[in-house]
Protein backbone atom coordinates (compact mmCIF):
# COMPACT_ATOMS: atom_id res chain seq x y z
CA UNK A 1 0.00 0.00 0.00
CA UNK A 2 1.28 2.89 -0.88
CA UNK A 3 2.29 6.43 1.65
CA UNK A 4 -0.43 8.14 0.06
CA UNK A 5 -2.98 5.85 -0.24
CA UNK A 6 -2.41 4.50 3.35
CA UNK A 7 -3.01 8.20 4.77
CA UNK A 8 -6.29 8.39 3.11
CA UNK A 9 -7.38 5.40 4.72
CA UNK A 10 -6.15 6.87 7.80
CA UNK A 11 -8.05 9.56 7.76
CA UNK A 12 -11.02 7.45 6.37
CA UNK A 13 -10.17 6.14 10.10
CA UNK A 14 -10.00 9.40 11.32
CA UNK A 15 -13.52 10.27 10.74
CA UNK A 16 -14.13 6.82 12.45
CA UNK A 17 -12.14 7.79 15.43
CA UNK A 18 -14.64 11.07 15.38
CA UNK A 19 -17.91 9.72 15.08
CA UNK A 20 -17.67 7.64 18.03
CA UNK A 21 -17.70 10.15 19.93
CA UNK A 22 -20.99 10.98 19.37
CA UNK A 23 -21.72 7.36 20.65
CA UNK A 24 -25.16 6.65 23.40
CA UNK A 25 -23.29 7.87 27.19
CA UNK A 26 -24.72 4.89 28.57
CA UNK A 27 -22.46 2.44 26.88
CA UNK A 28 -19.73 4.75 28.09
CA UNK A 29 -20.64 4.75 31.14
CA UNK A 30 -21.27 1.25 30.82
CA UNK A 31 -18.03 0.74 29.73
CA UNK A 32 -16.80 2.82 33.07
CA UNK A 33 -17.86 0.09 34.98
CA UNK A 34 -14.63 -2.16 35.97
CA UNK A 35 -16.65 -3.89 38.34
CA UNK A 36 -18.56 -6.61 36.43
CA UNK A 37 -15.46 -8.38 36.21
CA UNK A 38 -15.56 -8.28 39.89
CA UNK A 39 -19.18 -9.16 40.07
CA UNK A 40 -17.80 -11.97 37.90
CA UNK A 41 -14.77 -13.08 39.62
CA UNK A 42 -16.94 -12.69 42.93
CA UNK A 43 -19.69 -15.23 41.55
CA UNK A 44 -16.71 -17.51 40.19
CA UNK A 45 -14.96 -17.56 43.60
CA UNK A 46 -18.58 -18.55 45.24
CA UNK A 47 -19.15 -21.15 43.03
CA UNK A 48 -15.80 -23.14 43.62
CA UNK A 49 -16.56 -22.32 47.17
CA UNK A 50 -19.99 -23.90 46.78
CA UNK A 51 -18.64 -26.52 44.43
CA UNK A 52 -15.75 -27.12 47.13
CA UNK A 53 -17.36 -27.18 50.80
CA UNK A 54 -21.30 -27.17 49.97
CA UNK A 55 -21.40 -31.25 49.82
CA UNK A 56 -19.78 -30.81 53.59
CA UNK A 57 -21.94 -28.33 54.54
CA UNK A 58 -24.94 -30.22 53.41
CA UNK A 59 -24.16 -33.26 55.25
CA UNK A 60 -23.27 -31.66 58.22
CA UNK A 61 -26.93 -29.94 58.02
CA UNK A 62 -28.59 -33.12 57.52
CA UNK A 63 -26.64 -34.88 60.92
CA UNK A 64 -27.44 -31.79 62.59
CA UNK A 65 -31.14 -32.06 61.94
CA UNK A 66 -31.16 -35.97 62.07
CA UNK A 67 -29.89 -35.54 65.48
CA UNK A 68 -31.96 -33.07 66.50
CA UNK A 69 -34.81 -35.19 65.31
CA UNK A 70 -33.00 -38.31 66.82
CA UNK A 71 -32.82 -36.38 70.55
CA UNK A 72 -36.32 -35.15 70.40
CA UNK A 73 -38.08 -38.62 69.51
CA UNK A 74 -35.78 -40.55 72.17
CA UNK A 75 -36.64 -37.88 75.03
CA UNK A 76 -40.45 -37.88 73.98
CA UNK A 77 -40.32 -41.59 73.92
CA UNK A 78 -38.55 -41.83 77.50
CA UNK A 79 -41.19 -39.63 78.91
CA UNK A 80 -44.05 -41.13 77.68
CA UNK A 81 -42.89 -44.68 78.90
CA UNK A 82 -42.21 -43.12 82.37
CA UNK A 83 -45.89 -41.65 82.19
CA UNK A 84 -47.29 -45.46 80.87
CA UNK A 85 -44.89 -46.70 83.59
CA UNK A 86 -46.28 -44.99 86.34
CA UNK A 87 -49.60 -44.74 85.48
CA UNK A 88 -50.23 -48.83 84.01
CA UNK A 89 -52.95 -46.88 81.24
CA UNK A 90 -53.20 -49.91 79.16
CA UNK A 91 -54.52 -47.28 76.40
CA UNK A 92 -51.52 -44.99 76.73
CA UNK A 93 -49.69 -46.99 73.83
CA UNK A 94 -52.58 -46.48 71.84
CA UNK A 95 -52.12 -42.75 73.38
CA UNK A 96 -48.37 -42.77 72.26
CA UNK A 97 -48.91 -43.64 68.85
CA UNK A 98 -50.82 -40.41 68.78
CA UNK A 99 -48.20 -38.49 70.48
CA UNK A 100 -45.55 -39.74 68.29
CA UNK A 101 -47.24 -37.61 65.12
CA UNK A 102 -48.08 -35.16 67.73
CA UNK A 103 -45.39 -32.19 67.30
CA UNK A 104 -45.24 -30.79 70.47
CA UNK A 105 -44.02 -27.00 71.50
CA UNK A 106 -41.26 -27.58 73.39
CA UNK A 107 -39.80 -30.95 75.26
CA UNK A 108 -40.41 -29.33 78.13
CA UNK A 109 -43.97 -29.02 77.45
CA UNK A 110 -43.78 -32.55 76.75
CA UNK A 111 -42.25 -33.84 79.52
CA UNK A 112 -45.26 -32.14 81.78
CA UNK A 113 -47.94 -33.79 80.13
CA UNK A 114 -49.63 -37.03 79.96
CA UNK A 115 -50.92 -38.82 77.08
CA UNK A 116 -54.46 -37.50 77.53
CA UNK A 117 -53.23 -34.28 78.72
CA UNK A 118 -51.68 -34.15 75.44
CA UNK A 119 -54.65 -35.57 73.47
CA UNK A 120 -56.56 -32.25 75.02
CA UNK A 121 -53.82 -30.43 74.16
CA UNK A 122 -54.07 -30.91 71.30
CA UNK A 123 -57.84 -30.92 71.06
CA UNK A 124 -57.65 -27.25 72.99
CA UNK A 125 -54.94 -26.07 70.33
CA UNK A 126 -56.89 -27.20 67.39
CA UNK A 127 -59.57 -25.24 69.08
CA UNK A 128 -57.27 -22.63 69.21
CA UNK A 129 -56.18 -22.53 65.58
CA UNK A 130 -59.87 -22.77 64.68
CA UNK A 131 -60.43 -19.61 66.92
CA UNK A 132 -57.59 -17.99 65.79
CA UNK A 133 -58.44 -18.68 62.34
CA UNK A 134 -61.85 -17.66 62.94
CA UNK A 135 -60.67 -14.67 64.66
CA UNK A 136 -58.18 -13.75 61.48
CA UNK A 137 -61.42 -14.02 59.18
CA UNK A 138 -63.36 -12.05 61.53
CA UNK A 139 -60.24 -9.69 61.00
CA UNK A 140 -60.07 -10.24 57.72
CA UNK A 141 -63.54 -10.35 56.11
CA UNK A 142 -63.73 -13.47 53.19
CA UNK A 143 -62.26 -12.64 50.19
CA UNK A 144 -63.42 -14.23 47.31
CA UNK A 145 -60.94 -15.08 44.26
CA UNK A 146 -61.95 -12.61 42.40
CA UNK A 147 -61.86 -10.16 45.40
CA UNK A 148 -58.33 -11.16 45.96
CA UNK A 149 -57.16 -10.66 42.56
CA UNK A 150 -58.54 -7.35 43.03
CA UNK A 151 -57.02 -6.46 45.43
CA UNK A 152 -53.80 -7.81 44.76
CA UNK A 153 -54.28 -5.49 41.64
CA UNK A 154 -55.03 -2.83 44.06
CA UNK A 155 -51.81 -3.36 45.99
CA UNK A 156 -49.84 -3.59 43.07
CA UNK A 157 -51.77 -0.26 41.70
CA UNK A 158 -50.49 1.38 45.39
CA UNK A 159 -47.19 0.09 44.11
CA UNK A 160 -47.62 1.61 40.86
CA UNK A 161 -48.73 4.25 42.11
CA UNK A 162 -45.86 4.76 44.92
CA UNK A 163 -42.84 4.93 41.93
CA UNK A 164 -45.08 6.70 39.86
CA UNK A 165 -45.06 9.37 42.76
CA UNK A 166 -41.40 8.73 42.89
CA UNK A 167 -41.29 9.28 39.05
CA UNK A 168 -43.41 12.63 39.33
CA UNK A 169 -40.93 13.77 41.95
CA UNK A 170 -38.29 12.72 39.85
CA UNK A 171 -39.63 14.76 36.65
CA UNK A 172 -40.63 17.59 39.09
CA UNK A 173 -36.75 18.16 39.81
CA UNK A 174 -34.79 20.20 37.55
CA UNK A 175 -37.65 20.83 35.36
CA UNK A 176 -37.77 23.61 33.14
CA UNK A 177 -39.20 26.70 33.38
CA UNK A 178 -40.56 29.21 31.90
CA UNK A 179 -41.00 32.49 32.92
CA UNK A 180 -45.07 32.65 32.93
CA UNK A 181 -44.85 29.07 34.95
CA UNK A 182 -42.42 30.74 37.29
CA UNK A 183 -44.40 33.50 38.29
CA UNK A 184 -47.54 31.04 38.47
CA UNK A 185 -46.03 29.27 41.27
CA UNK A 186 -47.66 29.92 44.77
CA UNK A 187 -45.31 32.24 46.99
CA UNK A 188 -42.02 32.11 45.13
CA UNK A 189 -43.67 33.46 41.65
CA UNK A 190 -44.08 36.85 43.57
CA UNK A 191 -40.89 37.56 43.85
CA UNK A 192 -39.80 37.43 40.52
CA UNK A 193 -38.40 41.18 39.86
CA UNK A 194 -41.46 42.67 37.89
CA UNK A 195 -38.76 44.86 35.58
CA UNK A 196 -35.12 43.40 34.62
CA UNK A 197 -31.88 45.46 34.42
CA UNK A 198 -31.79 47.20 30.64
CA UNK A 199 -30.65 44.61 27.84
CA UNK A 200 -31.10 41.60 29.69
CA UNK A 201 -33.89 38.75 29.04
CA UNK A 202 -35.45 35.92 30.25
CA UNK A 203 -32.81 32.95 29.19
CA UNK A 204 -33.84 29.86 30.88
CA UNK A 205 -35.37 28.44 34.14
CA UNK A 206 -35.23 25.32 36.60
CA UNK A 207 -37.82 23.79 39.31
CA UNK A 208 -35.03 22.78 41.41
CA UNK A 209 -37.06 20.90 44.09
CA UNK A 210 -40.29 21.29 45.96
CA UNK A 211 -39.70 21.33 49.40
CA UNK A 212 -41.06 19.01 52.53
CA UNK A 213 -43.71 21.88 53.55
CA UNK A 214 -44.34 22.32 50.04
CA UNK A 215 -42.62 25.26 49.06
CA UNK A 216 -40.56 25.69 45.80
CA UNK A 217 -36.88 25.97 44.58
CA UNK A 218 -36.12 27.27 41.85
CA UNK A 219 -33.73 29.52 39.80
CA UNK A 220 -33.99 31.63 36.71
CA UNK A 221 -31.45 32.57 34.60
CA UNK A 222 -31.29 35.82 32.91
CA UNK A 223 -28.71 37.23 29.69
CA UNK A 224 -27.75 39.90 28.70
CA UNK A 225 -25.82 39.37 25.15
CA UNK A 226 -23.84 43.00 25.50
CA UNK A 227 -21.99 43.98 22.63
CA UNK A 228 -18.39 41.71 23.16
CA UNK A 229 -19.33 39.86 26.26
CA UNK A 230 -22.65 38.16 27.59
CA UNK A 231 -23.45 39.20 31.24
CA UNK A 232 -25.58 37.47 33.63
CA UNK A 233 -27.83 37.29 36.76
CA UNK A 234 -28.92 34.12 38.22
CA UNK A 235 -31.44 34.39 40.78
CA UNK A 236 -31.94 31.56 43.19
CA UNK A 237 -35.82 31.88 45.16
CA UNK A 238 -36.42 29.43 47.37
CA UNK A 239 -39.63 29.29 49.72
CA UNK A 240 -38.01 28.47 53.51
CA UNK A 241 -41.34 27.75 54.83
CA UNK A 242 -40.84 24.39 54.71
CA UNK A 243 -37.92 24.93 57.37
CA UNK A 244 -39.65 27.33 59.22
CA UNK A 245 -42.56 24.77 60.04
CA UNK A 246 -40.11 22.10 61.11
CA UNK A 247 -37.70 24.04 63.19
CA UNK A 248 -40.43 26.43 64.77
CA UNK A 249 -38.25 29.27 66.28
CA UNK A 250 -35.30 28.53 64.27
CA UNK A 251 -34.02 32.04 63.26
CA UNK A 252 -33.78 32.67 59.46
CA UNK A 253 -30.16 31.88 58.95
CA UNK A 254 -30.80 28.85 60.45
CA UNK A 255 -33.37 28.06 58.34
CA UNK A 256 -31.36 28.62 55.57
CA UNK A 257 -28.39 26.64 56.94
CA UNK A 258 -30.85 23.91 56.39
CA UNK A 259 -31.81 24.63 53.24
CA UNK A 260 -28.32 25.01 51.88
CA UNK A 261 -26.31 23.02 54.55
CA UNK A 262 -22.98 22.53 52.52
CA UNK A 263 -22.29 25.68 51.40
CA UNK A 264 -23.11 28.18 54.29
CA UNK A 265 -21.40 31.31 55.00
CA UNK A 266 -20.10 31.39 51.79
CA UNK A 267 -22.72 34.42 50.83
CA UNK A 268 -23.82 37.29 51.90
CA UNK A 269 -27.03 37.19 53.66
CA UNK A 270 -29.22 40.35 54.17
CA UNK A 271 -32.91 40.98 55.57
CA UNK A 272 -35.24 42.47 52.89
CA UNK A 273 -35.18 45.69 55.03
CA UNK A 274 -31.00 46.26 54.99
CA UNK A 275 -30.91 45.91 51.63
CA UNK A 276 -28.97 48.53 49.63
CA UNK A 277 -27.25 49.28 46.53
CA UNK A 278 -23.92 48.89 48.26
CA UNK A 279 -24.43 45.46 49.15
CA UNK A 280 -23.98 44.40 45.36
CA UNK A 281 -20.88 46.12 45.29
CA UNK A 282 -19.41 44.19 47.82
CA UNK A 283 -20.49 40.63 47.24
CA UNK A 284 -21.66 38.69 44.25
CA UNK A 285 -23.67 36.41 45.70
CA UNK A 286 -26.25 37.84 47.95
CA UNK A 287 -29.33 36.44 49.82
CA UNK A 288 -32.02 38.54 50.32
CA UNK A 289 -33.96 37.04 53.10
CA UNK A 290 -37.84 37.96 53.44
CA UNK A 291 -39.79 38.14 55.87
CA UNK A 292 -42.61 35.56 54.78
CA UNK A 293 -39.38 33.06 55.02
CA UNK A 294 -38.87 33.47 51.37
CA UNK A 295 -35.22 34.08 50.42
CA UNK A 296 -33.79 35.23 46.46
CA UNK A 297 -30.28 34.39 46.08
CA UNK A 298 -28.52 36.45 43.77
CA UNK A 299 -25.39 35.87 41.69
CA UNK A 300 -24.79 37.68 38.59
CA UNK A 301 -22.58 40.80 36.63
CA UNK A 302 -25.04 43.46 36.63
CA UNK A 303 -24.20 46.96 38.05
CA UNK A 304 -24.87 47.33 41.73
CA UNK A 305 -27.32 49.83 41.10
CA UNK A 306 -29.25 48.43 38.52
CA UNK A 307 -29.53 45.31 40.56
CA UNK A 308 -30.24 46.78 43.30
CA UNK A 309 -33.42 48.89 41.20
CA UNK A 310 -34.35 45.51 39.75
CA UNK A 311 -35.27 43.58 43.76
CA UNK A 312 -37.17 47.20 44.36
CA UNK A 313 -39.42 45.66 42.46
CA UNK A 314 -39.55 42.61 44.22
CA UNK A 315 -42.38 43.04 46.91
CA UNK B 1 -18.79 17.31 45.77
CA UNK B 2 -21.77 16.10 43.85
CA UNK B 3 -22.09 16.29 40.01
CA UNK B 4 -25.55 18.49 41.52
CA UNK B 5 -23.65 20.71 43.35
CA UNK B 6 -20.75 21.42 40.53
CA UNK B 7 -23.55 22.07 38.18
CA UNK B 8 -25.30 24.08 40.78
CA UNK B 9 -21.93 26.41 41.01
CA UNK B 10 -21.88 26.73 37.06
CA UNK B 11 -25.28 27.69 37.07
CA UNK B 12 -24.81 30.06 40.02
CA UNK B 13 -21.42 31.33 37.84
CA UNK B 14 -19.54 30.67 40.50
CA UNK B 15 -15.57 30.29 39.07
CA UNK B 16 -15.24 27.61 41.67
CA UNK B 17 -17.14 25.52 39.34
CA UNK B 18 -14.17 24.64 37.24
CA UNK B 19 -12.19 24.29 40.60
CA UNK B 20 -14.28 21.42 41.48
CA UNK B 21 -14.67 20.52 37.96
CA UNK B 22 -10.78 20.08 38.00
CA UNK B 23 -10.44 18.11 41.20
CA UNK B 24 -13.13 15.59 40.09
CA UNK B 25 -12.46 15.01 36.83
CA UNK B 26 -9.12 16.62 36.10
CA UNK B 27 -7.03 12.91 36.17
CA UNK B 28 -10.02 11.48 33.90
CA UNK B 29 -9.82 14.23 30.76
CA UNK B 30 -6.24 14.26 31.12
CA UNK B 31 -5.92 10.46 30.53
CA UNK B 32 -8.57 10.55 27.76
CA UNK B 33 -6.87 13.56 26.23
CA UNK B 34 -3.08 11.99 27.26
CA UNK B 35 -3.94 8.78 25.04
CA UNK B 36 -4.99 10.74 22.07
CA UNK B 37 -2.07 13.02 21.95
CA UNK B 38 0.93 11.55 23.78
CA UNK B 39 1.70 14.82 25.18
CA UNK B 40 1.34 16.07 28.05
CA UNK B 41 1.38 20.02 27.83
CA UNK B 42 -0.77 19.31 24.87
CA UNK B 43 -3.06 17.47 27.19
CA UNK B 44 -3.04 20.18 29.33
CA UNK B 45 -4.07 22.75 26.53
CA UNK B 46 -6.97 20.25 25.64
CA UNK B 47 -8.49 20.05 29.64
CA UNK B 48 -8.06 23.59 30.37
CA UNK B 49 -10.02 24.37 27.00
CA UNK B 50 -12.45 21.39 28.47
CA UNK B 51 -13.17 23.47 31.06
CA UNK B 52 -13.64 26.52 29.49
CA UNK B 53 -16.18 24.85 27.07
CA UNK B 54 -17.74 23.77 29.73
CA UNK B 55 -18.46 26.80 31.55
CA UNK B 56 -19.74 28.05 28.27
CA UNK B 57 -22.00 25.12 27.91
CA UNK B 58 -23.45 25.15 31.34
CA UNK B 59 -25.77 26.80 31.90
CA UNK B 60 -28.03 26.83 29.45
CA UNK B 61 -26.78 22.92 29.26
CA UNK B 62 -27.36 20.58 32.30
CA UNK B 63 -25.48 17.02 32.02
CA UNK B 64 -27.12 14.41 33.42
CA UNK B 65 -23.25 12.69 33.48
CA UNK B 66 -21.26 15.43 33.97
CA UNK B 67 -18.49 13.11 33.73
CA UNK B 68 -19.19 11.78 30.11
CA UNK B 69 -19.55 15.20 29.20
CA UNK B 70 -16.38 15.96 30.26
CA UNK B 71 -15.05 13.38 28.99
CA UNK B 72 -16.96 13.74 25.47
CA UNK B 73 -15.74 17.57 24.95
CA UNK B 74 -11.73 16.57 25.72
CA UNK B 75 -11.81 13.90 23.18
CA UNK B 76 -13.42 16.19 20.71
CA UNK B 77 -10.80 18.92 21.68
CA UNK B 78 -7.73 16.40 21.21
CA UNK B 79 -8.90 14.92 18.21
CA UNK B 80 -9.15 18.48 16.83
CA UNK B 81 -5.45 19.55 18.15
CA UNK B 82 -4.10 15.68 16.64
CA UNK B 83 -5.42 16.69 13.34
CA UNK B 84 -3.69 19.73 13.29
CA UNK B 85 -0.55 18.29 14.17
CA UNK B 86 -0.95 15.67 11.55
CA UNK B 87 -1.67 18.19 9.20
CA UNK B 88 2.36 19.31 9.92
CA UNK B 89 4.04 15.93 11.15
CA UNK B 90 2.53 12.48 11.15
CA UNK B 91 1.49 11.38 14.55
CA UNK B 92 2.74 8.47 17.03
CA UNK B 93 1.73 6.22 19.82
CA UNK B 94 -1.44 4.36 21.17
CA UNK B 95 -3.49 6.93 18.36
CA UNK B 96 -1.48 5.98 15.78
CA UNK B 97 -1.90 1.86 15.89
CA UNK B 98 -5.59 2.91 16.72
CA UNK B 99 -6.47 4.56 13.66
CA UNK B 100 -4.27 2.28 11.53
CA UNK B 101 -6.47 -1.01 13.12
CA UNK B 102 -9.76 1.32 12.28
CA UNK B 103 -8.39 1.50 8.47
CA UNK B 104 -9.84 -2.09 8.17
CA UNK B 105 -13.36 -1.23 9.05
CA UNK B 106 -13.73 1.46 6.38
CA UNK B 107 -15.69 0.50 3.85
CA UNK B 108 -14.17 -1.19 0.26
CA UNK B 109 -15.96 1.17 -2.05
CA UNK B 110 -15.85 4.95 -1.17
CA UNK B 111 -16.35 7.88 -3.23
CA UNK B 112 -15.34 11.70 -1.38
CA UNK B 113 -18.41 12.74 -4.03
CA UNK B 114 -21.03 10.61 -1.41
CA UNK B 115 -19.27 11.31 1.76
CA UNK B 116 -21.74 10.63 4.37
CA UNK B 117 -22.16 13.46 7.68
CA UNK B 118 -20.39 12.41 10.83
CA UNK B 119 -23.61 12.71 12.72
CA UNK B 120 -25.02 10.33 10.39
CA UNK B 121 -21.83 7.94 10.50
CA UNK B 122 -22.23 7.91 14.37
CA UNK B 123 -25.77 6.54 14.46
CA UNK B 124 -24.93 3.70 12.40
CA UNK B 125 -22.08 3.39 14.63
CA UNK B 126 -23.89 3.79 17.79
CA UNK B 127 -26.51 1.39 16.26
CA UNK B 128 -24.11 -1.10 15.72
CA UNK B 129 -22.25 -0.83 18.99
CA UNK B 130 -26.13 -1.92 20.66
CA UNK B 131 -26.18 -4.85 18.66
CA UNK B 132 -23.02 -5.82 20.38
CA UNK B 133 -23.02 -8.24 23.54
CA UNK B 134 -21.96 -6.06 26.51
CA UNK B 135 -18.36 -6.97 26.96
CA UNK B 136 -17.69 -7.00 23.06
CA UNK B 137 -18.57 -3.55 23.00
CA UNK B 138 -16.68 -2.13 26.12
CA UNK B 139 -13.83 -3.45 24.98
CA UNK B 140 -14.20 -1.96 21.69
CA UNK B 141 -14.98 1.27 23.04
CA UNK B 142 -12.27 1.14 25.85
CA UNK B 143 -9.74 1.07 22.88
CA UNK B 144 -11.53 3.65 20.26
CA UNK B 145 -12.99 6.14 22.49
CA UNK B 146 -11.08 6.03 25.20
CA UNK B 147 -7.20 4.71 23.40
CA UNK B 148 -6.66 2.57 26.10
CA UNK B 149 -3.84 0.03 25.42
CA UNK B 150 -4.49 -3.32 25.28
CA UNK B 151 -2.82 -4.39 28.39
CA UNK B 152 -4.80 -1.61 30.05
CA UNK B 153 -8.39 -3.28 28.82
CA UNK B 154 -7.21 -6.77 29.62
CA UNK B 155 -7.13 -5.43 33.60
CA UNK B 156 -9.65 -3.19 33.36
CA UNK B 157 -11.87 -6.56 32.42
CA UNK B 158 -10.16 -9.50 33.86
CA UNK B 159 -9.66 -10.32 30.17
CA UNK B 160 -6.29 -12.28 28.61
CA UNK B 161 -4.61 -9.92 25.98
CA UNK B 162 -4.75 -12.13 23.50
CA UNK B 163 -8.79 -12.14 23.91
CA UNK B 164 -8.63 -8.52 23.66
CA UNK B 165 -6.97 -8.42 20.75
CA UNK B 166 -8.91 -11.06 19.33
CA UNK B 167 -12.61 -9.55 20.62
CA UNK B 168 -11.11 -5.96 18.82
CA UNK B 169 -10.10 -7.96 15.66
CA UNK B 170 -13.83 -9.55 15.37
CA UNK B 171 -15.72 -6.45 16.13
CA UNK B 172 -13.77 -4.09 13.63
CA UNK B 173 -14.73 -7.21 10.95
CA UNK B 174 -18.21 -6.76 11.94
CA UNK B 175 -18.24 -3.35 11.84
CA UNK B 176 -16.65 -3.18 8.55
CA UNK B 177 -19.82 -5.70 7.46
CA UNK B 178 -21.93 -3.36 9.08
CA UNK B 179 -21.18 -0.69 7.66
CA UNK B 180 -20.99 -2.02 3.95
CA UNK B 181 -24.39 -3.75 4.63
CA UNK B 182 -25.75 -0.37 5.25
CA UNK B 183 -24.50 1.35 2.22
CA UNK B 184 -22.00 3.73 4.61
CA UNK B 185 -19.37 5.77 2.19
CA UNK B 186 -16.52 7.09 3.89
Amino acid sequence: MSAVMHEELQEKAFRLMEALSGVDEELLARSEEDGHSADHRREHRRRVFMWRYGKYLAACFVFLVLGVSAYSVSRLSLDVGKKQNSTGNAGGAADYSLMENYELPGNNGAAQLSPEEALSSMESEEENVTADTTENEAEAPAISPEEGAQRENTSDGAHTSNSAIDKSIEAAMDTALTLEAARDLSVVGEYIPKTLPEGYRFFNGVLLREQEGGGYDIQLFFRNDGDTDASDIVLRITDCCAAKKTEGNASVQEQIDLIWPERRGERTFVTAEDLTAEIFRTSDTVAIIYDSGVVVQYTGEGTPEEIYEMFLTVP
Amino acid sequence: MEDAEILDLYWERDVRAIHETQSCYGRYCHSIAFNILRNREDSEECVNDTWMRAWSCIPPSRPCRLAIFLGTITRNLSLDLLKRKRAAKRGSGEMELALDELVECVPTAYSMEDAVETAELSRMIDRFLHTLPEKECNVFLRRYWYVEEYAQIARRYNMKLNTVKTSLFRTRAKLKAYLEQEGIVI
